[in-house]
């Protein structure tokens, strides 16, 4: 992973600071990529570790923080939030979008619901956004953000239009 | 070779068990009596390469991870790693079936099973992962990528290739959920720059093949590297689809030796897809791959009299999506836009009297805007802010922005762009000198006035650049660009942080001046300035501030600084010039300054060929006329 120990230590001086209370229930944000492989019972340092993704161009790197590494549909779900957030995080004001519709594909989520379903999103997003300690946050807190609101969504609220794994 | 048989026939007893009987010799038997080893299909799968030339040949596989190989000769004998795979294919399966040789070398069983007719069929395996991989067989089309280059890493300069699997099932219709197939070098962290152009030249790396879903490729390529791309999709048919991802499968992990002149991405991608297109796809002669070659043969072929690719989509970078959202705008929607993106003031009449459309319109043109600019500028943290608040802005509109057909303003796509290869004749005559001929070559790419077309307008992109001259029965080498690369990367939008910036670098050879004949230098030059557009399509003025090295020539000095404007553009469609005014002192020799004047002409619009008539004065003068060609 390139410049895996040195982003690391970085990231974790950081980002550890403002994030020290993580919720005590495992959320699949924490549960993939090497994150959970090095830090299982520290999540913080989970996600810190799973923000270090090789920007790589032509030249590759290990696959260690792939989806071998993360089981299940949240977790799919979880990385593929970390990586596309930016996009997300448009999309979902915007109330549209790909990205938005491919996670719920990946929980598993009927088409005819999506619209439902990210029109709910975006109300719960809208709050957390407009929060003034929102700006604080690193983009992978932020993005941490969005996947609980979606987790949240699709197992309860959405339950039965998605079949999470 | 019988002796061979027998043994290995007696390693079957002792290796199966069960399937150890009369109809494992029989398909072994038919397997070498049919010559099966022999088939360009079986070399194809395990990349053989002939080492010897003469008969009888030999033959060696490229990849250099062992756990390919089912045989332990297997990476020089065909024959016997043939021997070893149907009787690792008939082996009973262990607890886990993904490690048995079915799972493992899926499209070779698949080759197999279609040449060799098997009274008793081999055990059932469970081939789980592979199953994960190839999407349950949902995969239904293979697409063909091409990242534009990238001038951020010397191995991206002339773009890259991936191979898409494309799933059919109707929720994925972004293609980002699919697999991706990618190839390239491991380079180890923090290498140096020296290094590591050093060892990708001559074979210092292992490459391997990877995959991952395409969102990653798209946030890499397309959000971080604001490169475009263009996705290729091929008319295969359900068994080549099922061909190309069976081998795709086998080939992750394993290792070859990396060259970044031949044995790259645009070779082996093209080694994989030649499983079932029936054409070179690569340069069998030629000492360097490129990937736009690859696509420039893969857009020829026709199968059927089909063409080969049945559709070309344009994914755009962040940048060019900004570009072609806000040529989409109306004229009331880019004031919005300028207002914005100067200050957000979200009180200003311009945007508080604006219709709900308009406002959405704007600010998700916006998004592009300042995605782009915190890409380029990531220490800027006021873009990060000024986007929160573009976002939160967006969520108090309801209104949909309209989504705007991606393939609306679709530039050029790259088999439009120029041909990779050139060969020019010319003459000159200079005042000093006489009159002379010319021949000029390069492998690749572009130069400054090149078509337009499927590139970074008015760039020059080239590479082992030589122009050998011809002056009064003598032949000398006139210059010789290693690599030279010039970026005018105009404003498109006039908004701020939007382009203007220019700069080249230069590493070669060549004479001190026109006033002389074997008096080469050998040089590092580099330089940065700014440009503006002048009136519409490409035509730009710049200036440009240079510093150089070189070897000494008569006590001309070793550093140099320089600079000069330019004004490139189009007279006419199938005339394009670029005219230079230029400076140069040398800081630390006792030759006086000189001017530096060049004027050069390109007419004609083919891809094939063109004209090419130059001024130039560096002491004395010249004038050029030639002709090139290109492949």
């Amino acid at each position: 992973m390139k410049h895996f120990k040195k982003y690391l230590m970085l990231l974790a001086l950081v980002i550890a600071l403002p994030a020290t209370a993580q919720a005590a229930g495992k959320s699949a944000y924490t549960q993939c990529g090497i994150g959970a492989m090095l830090f299982e019972n520290d999540a913080t340092l989970a996600v810190v570790s799973n923000v270090i993704w090789d920007s790589g161009t032509t030249a590759l790197t290990s696959a260690a923080a792939s989806e071998d590494t993360c089981k299940g549909s949240a977790a799919s779900a979880a990385l593929y939030i970390h990586e596309t957030y930016s996009n997300l995080e448009e999309e979902t004001a915007k109330g549209e979008g790909q990205h938005v519709v491919a996670v719920l594909n990946i929980m598993g989520c009927e088409s005819q619901s999506h619209a439902n379903i990210i029109g709910s999103i975006r109300n719960e997003f809208a709050k957390s956004v407009s929060d003034a300690s929102f700006a604080e946050k690193s983009t992978s807190m932020k993005a941490k953000v969005y996947s609980d609101i979606v987790q949240n969504k699709v197992t309860t609220q959405y339950a039965a239009q998605c079949q999470v794994i | 070779m019988r002796k061979l048989f027998f043994i290995l026939c007696l390693g079957c007893c002792y290796s199966s068990a069960v399937y150890c009987n009369d109809d494992i010799d029989d398909v072994i038997h038919y397997a070498v009596a049919n010559k099966l080893h022999e088939s360009d299909y079986w070399r194809a799968l395990l990349h053989y390469k002939s080492v010897s030339q003469s008969t009888p040949y030999s033959w060696e596989s490229e990849i250099s991870t062992p756990a390919f190989f089912i045989s332990e000769a297997g990476k020089t004998e065909p024959l016997s790693e043939l021997l070893a795979t149907i009787r690792a294919i008939y082996s009973e399966p262990l607890e886990n079936h993904n490690a048995h040789a079915q799972c493992l070398f899926v499209a070779r069983y698949q080759w197999l099973k279609k040449n060799i007719q098997w009274r008793t069929k081999p055990p059932l395996v469970n081939c789980k992962k592979y199953k994960e991989y190839s999407s349950n067989g949902h995969v239904d089309s293979v697409s063909v990528i091409f990242a534009t280059g990238f001038l951020g890493n010397p191995a991206s300069y002339y773009g890259h290739i991936l191979i898409k699997l494309n799933n059919k099932r109707d929720y994925n219709a972004s293609g980002l959920l699919d697999q991706v197939m990618n190839y390239g070098a491991v380079v180890p962290d923090n290498e140096n720059g020296i290094v590591y152009v050093v060892k990708g030249l001559f074979g210092g790396y292992d490459s391997v093949f990877s995959h991952e879903k395409f969102y990653r490729n798209n946030h890499i390529y397309v959000e971080n590297e604001l490169r475009d791309m263009w996705e290729y999709k091929l008319d295969l048919t359900e068994d080549e689809v099922e061909q190309i991802v069976a081998h795709s499968w086998e080939l992750l992990g394993k290792h070859f030796v990396y060259y970044f002149s031949r044995e790259n991405c645009a070779y082996r991608m093209g080694e994989l897809l030649e499983l079932v297109v029936n054409e070179p796809l690569y340069s069998r002669h030629a000492p360097w791959s490129l990937p736009a070659d690859v696509f420039e043969r893969l857009i020829k072929i026709k199968k059927a009299d089909a063409p080969l690719v049945k559709e070309v989509k344009w994914i755009p970078s962040r940048q060019s999506s900004f570009y072609r959202k806000y040529q989409l705008l109306n004229e009331k929607q880019k004031s919005i836009v300028g207002l914005l993106a100067n200050k957000l003031e979200f009180e200003a009449d311009a945007y508080s009297k604006a219709t709900a459309k308009d406002k959405a319109i704007a600010i998700d043109t916006l998004f592009d805007y300042f995605e782009y600019r915190m890409t380029l500028e990531k220490h800027n943290t006021t873009l990060k802010n000024k986007k929160l608040r573009l976002i939160r802005e967006r969520f108090l509109i309801s209104e949909k922005g309209g989504v705007e057909s991606s393939q609306a303003l679709q530039p050029a796509p790259p088999h439009a762009g120029p041909v990779s290869s050139m060969l020019r004749y010319g003459v000159y005559t200079n005042s000093l000198l006489g009159t002379g001929i010319s021949l000029r070559g390069r492998p690749a790419y572009f130069d400054a006035l090149s078509l337009d077309e499927g590139r970074m307008p008015n760039s020059t992109l080239t590479m082992m650049d030589i122009e050998l001259a011809l002056l009064n029965d003598e032949l000398t080498v006139k210059r010789f660009d290693l690599v030279n690369v010039e970026t005018l990367n105009v404003s498109q939008t006039g908004l701020p942080g939007d382009g203007g910036s220019v700069w080249r670098m230069n590493i070669g050879f060549a004479n001190q001046n026109l006033g002389c004949v074997r008096c080469e230098v050998f040089k590092a030059e580099g330089g940065i300035g700014r440009a503006v557009k002048l009136f519409s399509g490409n035509t730009m003025l710049y200036a440009m501030a240079e510093l150089g090295a070189q070897t000494e020539h008569e006590d001309s000095g070793t550093v140099a600084w320089a600079s000069h404007i330019g004004l490139i553009g189009h007279l006419q469609a199938a005339w394009k010039s670029r005219l230079i005014i230029g400076y140069k002192e040398y800081v630390n020799g006792t030759q006086t300054g000189n001017n530096i004047v060049k004027w050069e002409n390109r007419f004609g619009i083919s891809r094939n060929w063109d004209i090419r008539l130059s001024y130039e004065k560096n002491l004395e003068s010249e004038f050029y006329f030639g002709a090139g060609f290109y492949w």
